[in-house]
């Protein structure tokens, strides 16, 4: 049991609650369509409620703890919620809410499938995010990203399977590369994968050669979830593929499933000393540079708008990978509240584009001209999302960039300030196109044609445009009260007052 | 050491003898109750089992001597946790064979041989159940005749021409490595003058032979290595264990192959144990290599096969790889990753071989490319494939997780990090295989006319046992922590 | 070319063995680990403990009985494999099979055949009774019925022997050994000693060499009527080989 944490079954809550919709699932199967997807969104929904009461007392840096069984001694299944996984936590069962809630009028066949397996990989998230140590982690993670092989192929076209399949591939390498990590880690580690210590104190005495080992493992394992190139392949692929709802939560928080995992590994398993002393922190850096940078520019020659987000995301990710290897404090910070600012812009742009999907038919950009007045509450959300990305003030994606351009000063690394801004550069190259499409092109425009009235009509669905419109409402006003309680400054200083103490 | 409790071993392998002795009779009589009466006596036998729960002292073992003669002198049954763990897989997984076969012996086999067909079942089951346990080399080797007897008998069964073919090659490269047994053995008594296997751990390490030794060990090694199908010896595996009706195949591909590897390990562990290790490093590490090119052949081959019985069969070689890579650790972890893999590698095996059993019953498919959008069909038993499925791969939570983390951790703490690296590499093959087929079970359309729209599943008595066998294998999984310490336990103690 | 390789792999195993039988103790010395180990008990005291005159048979049936159990476990086991690869006749059909060889036998082999089979059958129950304190036993008085049937069988013809050793006999001994030797081992445990046990504790000490040796005798019998019915069953079997349920034509 770590120290000071009490025994609770709290944490278990939020686990168990998705079951709720694999519950009514098993009992409806082919009767009540509507009741059983409420069902399903209310499962998220408690157990995003399970996760909020938490609040207040991880505010107060109260730590949870529950064994769910103990393979040996030394080895156990157990559940911990500390300010750093509950913070990925709170993340992941509010996008994970959100998400259900705009798949019920989204998802318009084999529901049954995709509600089982969209609430089974919520679960095990958060499973994950409250893993007392490495080896739960990877149970979780492993679990998760086997259950969302469902979500991304869900379509089944052929590009859908084609996906699914390099899914696959790429899945089960990391996953072995991981499983490796855990192994050596656990052996020189003296047989200690927890999260309960600041770096674990048993694995400095190991050999510089075996340490090397195993970090690159667990990089190179997570890597892959958090699409660090060259291990990206898989992204661009499996989000045009999957259902919008489903690339929301890829993006914002199963690619993040990747990044929490390097957090655990940077801060709790090596801790920042050891990571220093070890030197390799500026190599991951300079792959997350190269990532953040060629991303973007990958991004600028996508046509297809979901294509083009996905892109977007490898690079985004690599931020949180870049904050993390400063080795500053407010690097760390950045890093770290990338997490959450990022899943709020970038679940808001995949839903405006499964609204523009469902609604016009329109998956690459050349075709969406004038689309900013068919559907113009989503255009105008995806728009602010958009900005954000770039940095614009007031906004999330501001708030991050300013801190890991603060945190690169301390470092001493300006040339870290350069990636910033060039990619800063880029994303408003690749973002702003669309929002011109969008707006100030229409059909018929060249001949003089007047834009087209502003049609709120086919935006009547409240279940598809609520979570859009709170998503994009939070990435303004989370970057305006940045302070306020529970929102991810909050948790994340708390972490990184932590790790630099 | 006393309670009735100590004679339950003995009948556990015992009562299915006498169980098969009076079969024939009450086929002449009844012959419709001959299945019932076969799960009876294998029911009694598991059940005698599990009051010995809790009764086998972790680190110790319960020592029994036939006919009350002290052990060198008379045989010795030696019950240590993991013998006890075994027996009772061995129990538990015949028993869901044996009510599985009811139904699909019907159909596959003609009936006057029906009878033979459950006699050799339940010879073949208690005689495995006696390998486990028997603490005497000589009774090691009546034990293995009788299984190998058996198993060649059982492949044959159906009486197709291909069968027997199977069977014939089965007992080619049997039959010399049962009489490989028999001269290892005569070696280690010419040179000791006991038969006892912790009289023979005693006595190995001060006789002068070292030659004699040495070679009666790679001897045994070699003949169990057929018998385990270790590459490269396993050229009689994939024929025998396709062709077989498919609760054979699921026995012997999940026991009948373990039990034999497991008898590498009572060879090195009990008998010439750690103070004779000088004598028997080459061959261990010949061994070894052995397995790991099993591990690499055995996926390998399994990915290529497009019969789906093949296939699983293939996946068994590879699956033997991981056995001996686990004892060929030489360390606690690995013998604990052995043991617990040949239990969930047994289950999950048998499992896969009951839903390829379910297939060809219903539909006589072989191919697997036939079985694209069976799901559609066969929903009970497409889950209860991927669930089988997910424990070879090791993906927790499954028992294959457990069995795959000791074994790779096995291998890291010997220090053998490249064996590590196959074995993962293995469970990547394992991967590849078994998603092609889960694949085309659930997200591929059929192809016309081979799967309908309404469900046909297999009939109760054969959807029952898959369940129950692909449901155990979750169980195992996430329950281990149930069994873990006490086979760590005994494997310390081995050592 | 994969001859020569068979053929050199053989010749450096045999080469092997042997050098590794020079390595092994020289056979017939007094001193030899097998000499001196666990012989001299059974040489001593067999008479004593065992209550068996014949050594060997003390050994196999009673020091080590278990593994006896499973060796007759074997040939049943034999007999179940032939039985499932040739199948076994249906109830009554047997009556409507020819008889085995085409040409009947002479009036003189038929004779002498008849006479001389319930000797063989007496020289038998010799051989299996006599286990217990002379070469012989079980195995051997079994193997001597089983011949004494296949002779039968070739003059006769299967219908007659059919007729001798119906059905119903065969598969109710079949298993007589298995049965025996189970029984007797329950009984040991019920006696009060482990399973095999022949020496029960709860029997008086006086009584013990005299129980000892029945009980040996009846596993030699229960051994014997097995093996015997083993035979007959495996003779039959292949002897209507050729078409599962047929006549032979």
């Amino acid at each position: 049991m770590p120290e000071g944490a009490v025994r609770s079954v709290m944490p278990l809550l939020p686990i168990l609650f998705p079951w709720i919709s694999l519950l009514a699932i098993a009992i409806f199967r082919r009767r009540a369509l509507r009741l059983r997807l409420w069902l399903c969104f209310a499962g998220s929904a408690l157990s995003f409620l399970a996760v909020i009461v938490l609040l207040p007392s991880v505010l107060d840096g109260k730590t949870y703890y529950f064994k769910l069984a103990s393979i040996v001694e030394g080895l156990e299944i157990s559940l911990y919620v500390d300010t750093l996984g509950y913070y990925f936590s709170l993340v992941l069962a509010f996008m994970w809410m959100l998400c259900t809630l705009y798949s019920i009028s989204y998802i318009d066949h084999k529901q049954n499938r995709y509600f089982a397996f969209l609430a089974m990989c919520g679960s095990f998230l958060i499973g994950a995010a409250y893993s007392r140590n490495m080896f739960t982690y990877f149970i979780f993670y492993e679990m998760m990203t086997f259950g969302s092989y469902p979500l991304i192929i869900h379509e089944e076209t052929a590009m859908a399977r084609r996906a699914g399949y390099k899914y696959l591939v790429y899945a089960i390498g990391g996953d072995v590369l991981l499983f490796f990590a855990i192994i050596t880690n656990y052996f020189w580690g003296g047989g200690n994968v927890n999260f309960d210590q600041w770096g674990l104190p048993t694995l400095a005495a190991a050999s510089k050669a075996a340490l090397l080992t195993i970090f690159s493992s667990y990089i190179a394992g997570f890597g892959v979830k958090a699409a660090i190139m060259p291990l990206h392949g898989w992204v661009p692929d499996a989000h045009p593929a999957a259902p919008s709802p489903a690339s929301a939560l890829l993006s914002g928080v199963i690619l993040k499933a990747g990044a929490f995992g390097i957090m655990r590994v940077i801060f709790n398993l090596f801790g920042i000393d050891l990571m220093k002393e070890l030197g390799v922190h500026w190599v991951v850096a300079v792959f997350a540079c190269i990532t953040i940078v060629l991303a973007s520019v990958f991004a600028l020659t996508q046509d297809n708008l979901k294509r083009r987000l996905a892109y977007s995301s490898i690079g985004q990710v690599s931020y949180i990978i870049l904050g993390l290897t400063m080795v500053s404090r407010d690097g760390t910070l950045g890093g770290i509240m990338q997490l959450a600012h990022h899943a709020l812009m970038k679940a808001c742009l995949f839903l405006c584009a499964g609204v523009i999907l469902v609604r016009t038919g329109k998956k690459n950009i050349s075709d969406m001209k004038g689309v900013g007045y068919q559907l113009p509450v989503s255009m105008i959300c995806f728009s602010v999302c958009a900005l954000a990305m770039v940095g614009t003030p007031p906004s999330v994606g501001f708030i991050t960039k300013w801190m890991l351009g603060s945190g690169a000063m301390e470092a001493g690394l300006p040339v870290y300030v350069v990636v910033l801004l060039v990619s800063s550069l880029l994303n408003a190259a690749y973002f702003l196109p669309i929002i011109y499409v969008a707006f100030f092109r229409w059909e018929g425009d060249e001949e003089g044609h007047h834009h087209p009235a502003l049609d709120f009509n086919s935006e009547r669905d409240p279940l598809m445009m609520v979570p859009v419109v709170i998503l994009a409402l939070l990435v303004v006003v989370v970057g305006i009260w940045v302070t306020v309680p529970g929102f991810p400054l909050s948790l994340a200083s708390r972490v990184a007052d932590l790790v630099f103490p | 050491m006393s309670g009735a409790y100590r004679h339950f071993p003995i009948l556990m392998v015992t009562i299915p003898f006498f169980g098969a002795a009076l079969l024939p009779f009450l086929a002449y009589l009844r012959r419709k109750a001959v299945p019932w009466a076969s799960a009876f006596f294998l029911a009694i036998s598991g059940g005698l089992g599990t009051f010995l729960v809790g009764k086998i002292p972790p680190g110790g073992h319960l020592s029994y001597p036939l006919g009350g003669w002290e052990p060198p002198y008379g045989i010795e049954l030696r019950v240590d946790f993991s013998g006890y763990f075994l027996m009772m897989a061995v129990a538990g997984i015949s028993l869901a064979a044996v009510i599985y076969s009811r139904r699909y012996i019907e159909k596959e086999v003609e009936g006057g041989r029906i009878t033979a067909y459950y006699v050799l079942f339940l010879l073949m089951s208690a005689s495995m159940m006696g390998f486990v346990i028997t603490g005497d080399v000589f009774n090691l080797f009546v034990m293995m005749e009788i299984l190998s007897i058996s198993s060649y008998a059982l492949v044959a069964v159906t009486g197709n021409r291909n069968a027997v073919r199977a069977a014939f090659k089965y007992l080619l490269m049997g039959a010399p490595s049962s009489i490989m047994v028999l001269l290892g053995v005569g070696l280690l008594y010419s040179v000791t003058g006991t038969l006892n296997m912790a009289d023979l751990a005693a006595r190995v390490g001060d006789t002068g032979y070292r030659e004699v030794l040495i070679a009666s060990y790679a001897i045994l090694v070699l003949a169990f290595m057929v018998k385990a199908a270790v590459f490269p010896l396993h050229l009689w595996l994939p024929d025998a264990h396709s062709i077989a009706p498919s609760p054979i195949s699921a026995m012997l591909s999940g026991l009948v192959v373990a039990v034999s590897a497991f008898a590498v390990a009572r060879i090195t562990f009990s008998v010439f144990t750690v103070h004779a290790w000088g004598l028997v490093g080459t061959t261990l590490e010949a061994l070894a290599v052995a397995g790991a090119a099993a591990v690499l052949f055995g996926g390998i081959m399994a990915i290529y096969q497009k019969d789906f019985k093949m296939m699983i069969a293939y996946s068994t070689i590879s699956h033997m790889g991981y056995v001996v890579l686990g004892i060929t650790a030489l360390n606690p972890e690995g013998i604990t990753g052995a043991v617990y893999h040949i239990l969930d590698h047994g289950i999950a095996k048998a499992c896969l071989f009951m839903c390829a059993g379910n297939f060809i019953y219903r539909k006589g498919f072989r191919k697997i490319e036939q079985l694209k959008g069976a799901w559609r069909e066969m929903p009970w038993t497409c889950f209860a494939f991927s669930l089988a499925a997910w424990s070879i791969i090791g993906l927790p939570p499954s028992a294959g997780f457990i069995s795959k983390w000791y074994l790779v951790y096995g291998s890291v703490r010997a220090g053998k990090v490249p064996y590590a690296v196959v074995l993962l590499v293995g469970s990547i093959l394992a991967a590849v295989y078994c998603f092609r087929v889960v694949y085309y079970m659930f997200f591929q359309p059929a192809k016309e006319g081979d799967w309908g729209e309404r469900l046909s599943e297999a009939p109760a008595s054969m959807s029952v046992p898959t369940w129950a066998l692909s449901l155990a294998t979750l169980f195992f999984g996430v329950f281990s922590y149930l069994f873990l310490d006490s086979l760590l336990k005994a494997a310390a103690q081995l050592l | 070319m994969k001859r020569l390789v068979s053929l050199l792999f053989i010749g450096a195993l045999a080469l092997l063995l042997l050098y590794v039988v020079s390595k092994m103790p020289p056979m017939g010395e007094p001193t030899n680990p097998t000499m001196t180990h666990v012989v001299p008990r059974y040489l001593e005291k067999s008479e004593g403990e065992a209550h068996a005159r014949n050594v060997v048979t003390g050994v196999i049936i009673n020091y080590r009985g278990f593994d006896t159990l499973g060796e007759v476990t074997v040939i049943y086991c034999a007999l179940a494999a032939v039985l499932a690869v040739l199948g076994r006749e249906k109830r009554g059909r047997i009556r409507d099979y020819v008889e085995l060889s085409g040409i009947p036998s002479s009036v003189i082999v038929r004779t002498m055949v008849a006479l001389v089979v319930p000797f063989i059958v007496l020289f038998s129950l010799y051989v299996i009774l006599h286990g217990e304190m002379s070469p012989g036993g079980g195995f051997q008085g079994g193997a001597v019925i089983g011949a004494s049937m296949i002779i039968f069988t070739t003059v006769f013809g299967l219908h007659l022997s059919s007729v001798k050793v119906p059905l119903k006999v065969r598969a109710a001994l079949e298993g007589s050994a298995v049965i025996t030797f189970f029984l007797v081992g329950i009984a040991g445990i019920l006696g009060g000693g482990n399973f095999l046990a022949y020496a029960w504790p709860r029997v008086s000490q006086s009584l013990q060499p005299a129980l000892v040796t029945w009980l040996t005798v009846l596993v030699e019998v229960g051994i014997g009527l097995g093996g015997a019915m083993v035979f007959v069953s495996i003779l039959f079997a292949m002897v209507r080989e050729e078409g599962a349920d047929e006549p032979l034509a």
